[in-house]
């Protein structure tokens, strides 16, 4: 039997393909001419005649070598022999190396190729994940918020709810002090009861004097928010008596504009016109959980007439309760003991008047979280709206890009290859907006800071509007939601472009 | 003369023959030569440089089909970009073939 294989390979000569491109080429053309050769035999010409015929049908074969080597068989059709086509070797490091450079550089030539679109979706993203990022910090500043003590869940807010003329009033934190020192004797209700009282005063020291906040507080209100002097101290129990020495325990602001980095511990400051003494300076961020910051503390001092009476500073009392006391409990506790104190001491002007127990964490949370819900709802909005406009953006993009894709694809770049030029594309898109991003928190932040207090109704107790948003920070945990929010972005695009591509 | 007609068409004749399902190479050459009497025959020498040129052009697509009991064989079949190159020569052709018989055609009749 003729060999056709070799008898083609003869007469193609090298061809210059590959191995296996070559047995293809030869096994194709070997089988046409053996059926040729074939169906000749059955028409009824001898061998001779039949190869002879094929010899002078195909003539001369340099023009099919030719045409062969021409269209590089090697592209073609290969891939279709095998179950499974043979795999490349995996890239060395620098291979790695290099190509991430190229994708950069492609990235890079692709953004400068548009850049008004491109800096419309940058701004797009900036916009819309900054103020997520803002959101961000607030909800977080709301659910969970930064107080200082060691069971916030039981501290409650002491304050009266009265009824003149036939409307309700609260009077945020404000008691008489015969009701706060009555409420210190009820252990079985409370763990600790303490106060304050916030006034204005002039302070004065030798460098100036300025108008400032000054808190009054008790005996345990330092020890309850778990605060200690950062130098010095704070005041001792014999200094909350009526007739000690005048003391003063400031903060670091006052501390830095008024002794100028000296340690203000021993000296004096006049507050209103009367000498104290300042015992110690306390840490920065120190407030009692309320919505400003006081310059200096100084000691309640009610005198036993007062203690006995609505007359005096009136006190904003936090409460801690009884360890396993629910708070029902304690309001059908303070019941009685509120009509107590109306029948000794009168309700005044009210119909109605009651002690109320109010979780701390209500009042400072409570009207904030609806604010919040439509701030996050809003800011979802815009996010989506940004995500989408940027991802319409990108995608129109591709479209005019389709063609360079598939030029790729066609001249061999595998299908991760393309992938992952994709996914730098889109990180290059996103690095920019994240920084951006980080910018537009940081001023929405701080017009946030400036503008809700005033914006939103004061809640009870004068609490900030967004308790611990004033605290808030461009933190670790906002740097993560970014990155967070940024990687769901960036594979959103990414996924949108590839599936986009494989259409 | 038909000779040179047919390096003109042979595109045409090829992306027709496998419009409607694949075929070898032998089985192209061999349905060209019978279906025109055997004026137009392909040897192995035009058939294939040919064959290669229109898959390179991802017109159409070789592929070895294994079948039991038999040797494998190069199946060519068209692609969408095939399809419509197809397509576009076809009408290419019968406007042509129009053109033409409205010269020679009428002044023969």
């Amino acid at each position: 039997m003729r060999d056709w294989r070799r008898y083609v390979r003869e007469r193609l000569g090298e061809l210059g393909l590959s191995p296996e491109r070559e047995a293809d080429v030869i096994e194709e053309i070997a089988q046409d001419l053996e059926a040729r050769f074939a169906d000749l035999l059955g028409q009824g010409l001898t061998e001779r005649q039949a190869l002879d015929e094929i010899d002078c049908a195909e003539g001369d074969w340099s023009p099919l070598a030719a045409a062969i080597r021409e269209t590089k068989g090697d592209s073609l059709g290969r891939r279709f022999d095998r179950a499974d086509p043979p795999r490349a070797p995996s890239p060395s490091l620098a291979v790695l190396v290099d190509g991430l450079w190229q994708d950069l550089q492609s990235a890079r030539r692709h953004l400068a190729a548009r850049p008004w679109t491109n800096a419309l979706a940058v701004l797009l993203l900036a916009v819309g994940v900054g103020a997520a990022a803002v959101a961000f910090i607030a909800v977080r500043a709301v659910l969970f918020p930064q107080l200082p003590f060691d069971s916030a869940n039981r501290v409650v807010v002491l304050h009266h709810r009265g009824v003149a003329s036939g409307r309700e009033m609260n009077f945020p934190g404000l008691i008489g002090p015969v009701d706060f020192y009555r409420l210190r004797e009820l252990p079985q209700v409370f763990a600790r009861v303490e106060g304050w009282s916030r006034t204005r005063a002039i302070l004065s020291s030798p460098v100036r004097s300025e108008a400032a906040l000054v808190e009054y507080i008790t005996d345990g209100m330092f020890g309850f928010l778990g605060a200690k002097a950062q130098s010095g101290r704070t005041f001792s129990a014999e200094e909350f008596k009526p007739g000690s020495v005048d003391v003063v325990v400031i903060g670091t602001g006052f501390a830095r504009r008024h002794f100028d980095g000296k340690p203000p511990v021993g000296k004096s400051i006049e507050i209103d016109g009367r000498r104290h003494q300042i015992v110690g300076v306390m840490p920065p961020g120190f407030q009692v959980p309320n919505r400003l910051i006081a310059e200096a503390w100084l000691p309640i001092r009610h005198t036993a007439d007062q203690q006995a009476g609505r007359q005096g500073l009136p006190i904003a009392a936090l409460a801690e309760l009884r360890p396993g006391l629910s708070l029902q409990q304690a309001k059908s506790e303070l019941e009685p003991f509120s009509a107590g104190l109306n029948e000794q001491f009168g309700m005044g002007p009210f119909q109605e008047l009651q002690l109320v127990a109010t979780p701390i964490l209500d009042l400072l949370t409570g009207d904030a979280r609806s604010t919040l819900w439509m701030l996050s709802a809003a800011v979802a909005l815009v996010l989506l709206v940004a995500a989408i406009n940027v991802a319409a953006i990108l995608l129109a993009q591709l479209t005019a890009r389709r063609r360079e894709i598939a030029l790729r694809a066609a001249l061999g770049a595998a299908r991760g290859r393309l992938l992952r030029q994709l996914f730098i594309e889109a990180l290059t898109l996103y690095v920019p907006a994240g920084m951006g991003a980080l910018a537009v928190a940081w001023g929405l932040l701080r017009w946030l800071q400036s503008a809700v207090p005033a914006l939103l109704p004061s809640a009870p107790l004068a609490t900030a509007a967004i308790p611990g948003l004033q605290e808030a920070r461009i933190d670790p945990a906002t740097l993560a939601f970014l990155g967070v929010v940024g990687v769901c972005i960036a594979g959103l695009v990414f996924v949108s472009r590839s599936s986009a591509r494989s259409r | 003369m038909v000779q040179e007609l047919k390096k003109g068409t042979a595109e045409l004749l090829v992306l027709s023959l496998i419009e409607e399902r694949a075929r070898h190479g032998y089985e192209i050459a061999k349905l060209i030569g019978s279906s025109t009497d055997g004026e137009l025959n392909f040897h192995a020498a035009s058939l294939y440089p040919l064959l290669y040129r229109l898959e390179q052009r991802k017109w159409i697509r070789g592929r070895w089909v294994e079948k039991a009991g038999q040797r494998r064989r190069r199946y060519y079949e068209l692609t969408a970009a095939g399809r419509k190159a197809l397509a576009d020569q076809r009408s290419g052709w019968r406007a042509f073939v129009k053109a033409m018989n409205r010269i020679v055609g009428e002044s023969h009749a």
